[in-house]
């Protein structure tokens, strides 16, 4: 994990990333119980587009290959992680990247996704794993409601918060 | 719940989950750096699945010995490719059975665990048992029975979210209702007196029109004192022996025809795939117990063998086993029906 986080705050200092921000699986590992996960996914803001309007990794990927990194498939292996980029393309991802907290771990520091835009992309990306993360945060009670409501809001997520608060019996949440 | 009152026929749903939120959060106030070491120590131990799979199998084999006393060897499928050299057969990987056995006479056996257990049905049950409690909430403080007749009073909720504002109003229509269904009985004859009442209609109570779906008003002339007389439907178990039987049911017919065992044995090269449906501590825990005065898992094997009528399905035999510690029991249940371990 200390050479994910050296390696992230090398490529932002070099500027082969701008912006970026843990999320998912161990973001959540932050902030609740420790499960089994290999992947740490980064996500990246801004979307860098070819000219065939794609999303580019042709920069990362360089960068990463000179450095003798391996890849497997969408991933890069840095010692026992495997590491994903991941374009912040959904305006809820852009919005944690840029508001994403500092995080502490073993003497560096990283960024990592709040609490609240975790659990409002882990509702909008609705894999059962990814909303049981999300009741396990709201059920901990260290989520701010009223900042979650407001990203919600601000991302077109209320629709799927209610259907999800009412499967899981959090109407007054 | 402690360890001296630990009694698994009351352990409710959400004793577990209260149990498994108090984990969770003490695990959450691990420094970050101590949960990353508990993510890499997971790496290194079997996945809890695999390891499952395993105490499942061995238990079952020891339910079995006929079988058990075949089997020159046997492992779960990872390990089985992965310990022999052997090239695994080609992807997709999940449509392999979880084990793989070899008879003396090197017949190759994949055996398919498939847990009788309902999700649905778990995260239904707690969202009722939520319910429950809200709606008793309002008598937590029972008041004295003051009536002539009524014994106990069980009220069943229906699913609207009960709101502590109208608690007060809910627990003084309950009382008016169970008053005035005493008054009508104790002025009926003797011989016409009912042992219980059911009412469904509340239309002079609003607040029970709108959280229960019934109230059950048992009477009984000579009642003992009772503390608690005013009850929830029975306390940790929301679901009658049928809804059990007919989750099973439905787990039998989908596992039996579904379209990913249609070519198993060509595809992962076996002589014969079987299918066992097992009945572990989670089911237990989470589902009704399906055993009654005088249903158990003898009669719980029989129904799944009139479900499947000898009919397999994609397997060569389906077996049903009870997984619960001390009282493991094994049935096949098709083609043919028969008790497999030595009740």
């Amino acid at each position: 994990m200390e050479k994910v986080i050296e390696l992230l705050n090398r490529m932002q200092a070099d500027g082969v990333i701008e912006n970026f921000a843990i999320g998912g699986g161990i973001a959540f590992i932050y902030y609740g119980e420790p499960y089994l996960t290999n992947d740490i996914d980064v996500f990246i803001s801004p979307v860098i587009v070819d000219s065939h309007g794609l999303v580019s990794f042709g920069e990362i990927y360089e960068y990463l290959q000179k450095l003798d990194y391996q890849f497997e498939g969408e991933y890069i292996r840095i010692e026992d992680w495997l590491v994903q980029f991941v374009p912040a393309s959904m305006s809820v991802q852009e919005e944690a990247v840029v508001q994403a907290r500092t995080a502490a771990f073993a003497g560096q520091y990283t960024r990592m996704f709040s609490r609240e835009h975790l659990a409002a992309e882990l509702l909008r990306s609705g894999r059962l794993k990814d909303h049981a993360r999300v009741l396990s945060l709201i059920e901990s009670g260290t989520v701010n409601m009223t900042g979650f409501r407001d990203i919600l809001n601000r991302h077109g997520l209320i629709e799927a918060w209610k259907n999800f608060s009412a499967q899981h019996d959090l109407e007054g949440e | 719940m402690t360890q001296q009152s630990f009694d698994p026929n009351a352990i409710r749903i959400e004793d577990i989950f209260q149990a498994k939120r108090k984990w969770r959060m003490s695990m959450a106030n691990l420094p970050f750096e101590e949960k990353i070491e508990v993510v890499k120590q997971l790496k290194q131990i079997p996945r809890v699945a695999e390891r499952n799979e395993k105490l499942i199998f061995s238990a079952f084999l020891e339910s079995f010995p006929e079988l058990s006393r075949k089997l020159d060897e046997w492992d779960i499928v990872e390990d089985w490719y992965r310990k022999r050299g052997i090239d695994p057969p080609a992807e997709p990987f999940s449509n392999r059975p979880d084990i793989i056995a070899k008879t003396h006479f090197k017949k190759v056996i994949g055996i398919e665990l498939k847990s009788w257990l309902n999700y649905e049905q778990i995260a239904d049950a707690r969202k009722k048992e939520k319910i429950q409690e809200r709606v008793l909430k309002a008598f937590r403080d029972q008041p004295p029975n003051e009536t002539k007749h009524v014994d106990i009073i069980v009220l069943y909720p229906n699913d609207a979210r009960f709101s502590s504002q109208d608690a007060d109003t809910f627990r003084e229509q309950v009382l008016k209702l169970v008053y005035e269904t005493d008054y009508v009985s104790s002025r009926l004859p003797s011989r016409q007196q009912r042992r219980s009442e059911n009412v469904m209609k509340f239309d002079n109570y609003p607040l029970l029109a709108k959280y229960l779906k019934r109230v059950e008003i048992k009477f009984n002339t000579n009642r003992r004192h009772r503390h608690r007389w005013i009850l929830g439907p029975s306390q940790g178990s929301h679901f009658s022996p049928d809804t059990m039987r007919q989750t099973l049911k439905a787990a039998l017919l989908k596992y039996r025809d579904h379209e990913k065992y249609k070519d198993v044995k060509s595809r992962v090269g076996l002589d014969e795939v079987y299918l066992l449906v097992h009945y572990d501590f989670r089911a237990f825990a989470y589902n009704t117990p399906f055993a009654g005065p005088e249903y158990g898992f003898t009669e719980v094997a029989r129904f799944a063998a009139d479900v499947l009528s000898g009919n397999a399905g994609c397997f060569d035999r389906v077996f049903l086993f009870q997984f619960l510690m001390g009282q493991e029991k094994a049935y096949e249940v098709a083609p043919e029906f028969r008790a497999v371990s030595q009740l």
